[in-house]
């Protein structure tokens, strides 16, 4: 071969040497970003985060809690209104351990409770996607609460007394179906921070998990999710839970409404597997006879 | 007649009449009345969430036609079916509505306010596209969702 083939051959090879490499790289951070689009759907992370009526993910959404009233930060990308300054691993611990990146605590408003449990890689996703997002400058709004609670001190003791950070662990005794079903209930979905009680200082009640909650956020009733036939979801066809996790129909044909309704704005992007994993979650949850009145 | 036959007729005289006797109960036609008029809501709120949630196609005549009932609904005079003393302690199994519907009336009728006030708010706009039927219809839900959550037995 003449130089001149030989360098035109290693220049071609070059070239789809480094167009496939970017082509890759595009590729795999497209894929980050629909899985962080979907874990951000489907953990209800927009709903909570964006006021109504107001611009998507820049917060002041009011939480009227017995504690006080607390607004919702803004998660945009930009770098002071929002969390644009943030690393990817200052968004982890915020979601794993409920800690700002200045070290102060966050108050359990947010459910880091549940979110702790979420993946690493998991969260380094979210984080991608909420950073490719528009960012808005809206500024956020100084919460509104009791006057012992005002300083954050009183969100470190609240964690020290009820919060273990840790990662959902994988139970070997039970199926890969229930243990993804587990993640999205527990860690994503954070189901349970409505649909259990809590005692008077606001942690849940574990031994009263997904029974139901009189005293749901705006006040409203929140119902139980256990399998139990009267007071739960026993009496439910596996039909039935989907349509509901689709289009929030009931089976009595109404439809829910409130906060539940934004819910389901949210995890009615569930993929079928994903549905059909939460689905057999929730049944082999144990049966608690709890009827919730307010 | 022989004692053993009087009793059979007597069981089954009784047997005959008890519904009779249960249906005489004009409380129970109140009962019905007033579920048969919360059942037109559903069906008329129905097809709107349906459409709504992406269940169904969106059909302006139709959402208009279903949200207008709902506003005529409100013009009902019916107020003689939630008579005090109809409860569900009353009639289990019969009906969902808590007694305090009652003892703590006026309260429920602030309720009734809001749900009038969002229906009215729907009937205006369930016509003029998806995106001016879904926030209406929410609000409608919402007000259902809030009467129900303090005044119904859940499930």
């Amino acid at each position: 071969m003449i130089p001149a083939l030989r360098l035109l051959a290693a220049v071609g090879v070059l070239i789809a040497a480094s167009s496939s490499g970017v082509f890759a790289q595009a590729t795999a951070d497209a894929g980050l970003l629909a899985r962080g689009e979907y874990l951000l759907k489907i953990s209800g992370c927009t709903h909570c985060h964006t006021a109504e009526g107001g611009e998507p993910l820049a917060g002041g959404r009011p939480l009227e809690t017995p504690f006080g009233t607390f607004y919702t930060p803004n998660i945009t990308a930009h770098p002071t209104a929002g969390i644009g300054a943030w690393s990817a691993e200052d968004f982890q611990r915020a979601l794993h351990q409920g800690r700002a990146p200045d070290g102060s605590d966050y108050y359990p408003a947010f459910p880091y409770t549940s979110y702790t449990l979420i993946r690493a890689d998991d969260a380094f996703a979210m984080h991608a996607y909420l950073m490719s997002l528009p960012a808005s400058a809206q500024p956020n709004r100084e919460h509104e609460l009791a006057w012992f609670l005002v300083s954050r001190v009183a969100a470190t003791v609240w964690k020290w007394l009820f919060f273990d950070a840790g990662e959902i662990q994988q139970n070997p005794a039970r199926n890969e179906q229930w243990n993804r079903g587990a993640y999205i209930a527990e860690a994503l979905g954070h189901c349970g921070e409505c649909h259990s009680p809590r005692n008077l200082l606001g942690a849940l009640q574990a031994d009263m998990a997904y029974a139901g909650n009189a005293e749901g956020p705006e006040g409203e009733l929140v119902p139980n999710i256990t399998p139990h036939a009267g007071t739960g979801i026993g009496d439910w066809s596996r039909e039935g839970l989907e349509e509901f996790l689709k289009f929030g129909e009931l089976p009595n044909g109404e439809y829910t409404a409130g906060s539940m309704e934004a819910v389901i704005e949210g995890i009615k992007h569930l993929t079928p597997p994903d549905r059909d994993a939460l689905i057999d979650y929730l049944r082999a949850l144990p049966s608690i006879d709890n009827r919730v009145r307010k | 007649m022989k004692l053993a036959t009087r009793l059979c007729l007597l069981i089954a005289g009784l047997t005959l009449a008890a519904p009779g006797f249960a249906a005489k109960d004009p409380n129970l036609k109140l009962i019905k009345a007033r579920q048969g008029e919360m059942q037109l809501r559903a069906y008329n709120v129905g097809p709107l969430f349906g459409m709504a949630k992406g269940k169904m196609d969106y059909d302006a005549e139709l959402a208009s036609t279903l949200a207008n009932n709902l506003k005529t609904q409100l013009s009902l005079k019916i107020g003689g079916a939630w008579k005090k003393g109809t409860d569900i302690e009353a009639y289990p199994g019969k009906t969902t509505a808590l007694g305090k519907i009652w003892t703590t009336y006026p309260e429920i009728s602030e309720y009734g306010k809001k749900y009038a006030a969002a229906v009215n708010e729907l009937a205006a706009e369930a016509g003029n596209g998806l995106d001016a039927l879904k926030p209406k219809i929410s609000a409608v839900g919402k007000t259902c969702k809030g009467c129900h959550d303090e005044f119904r037995e859940k499930n």
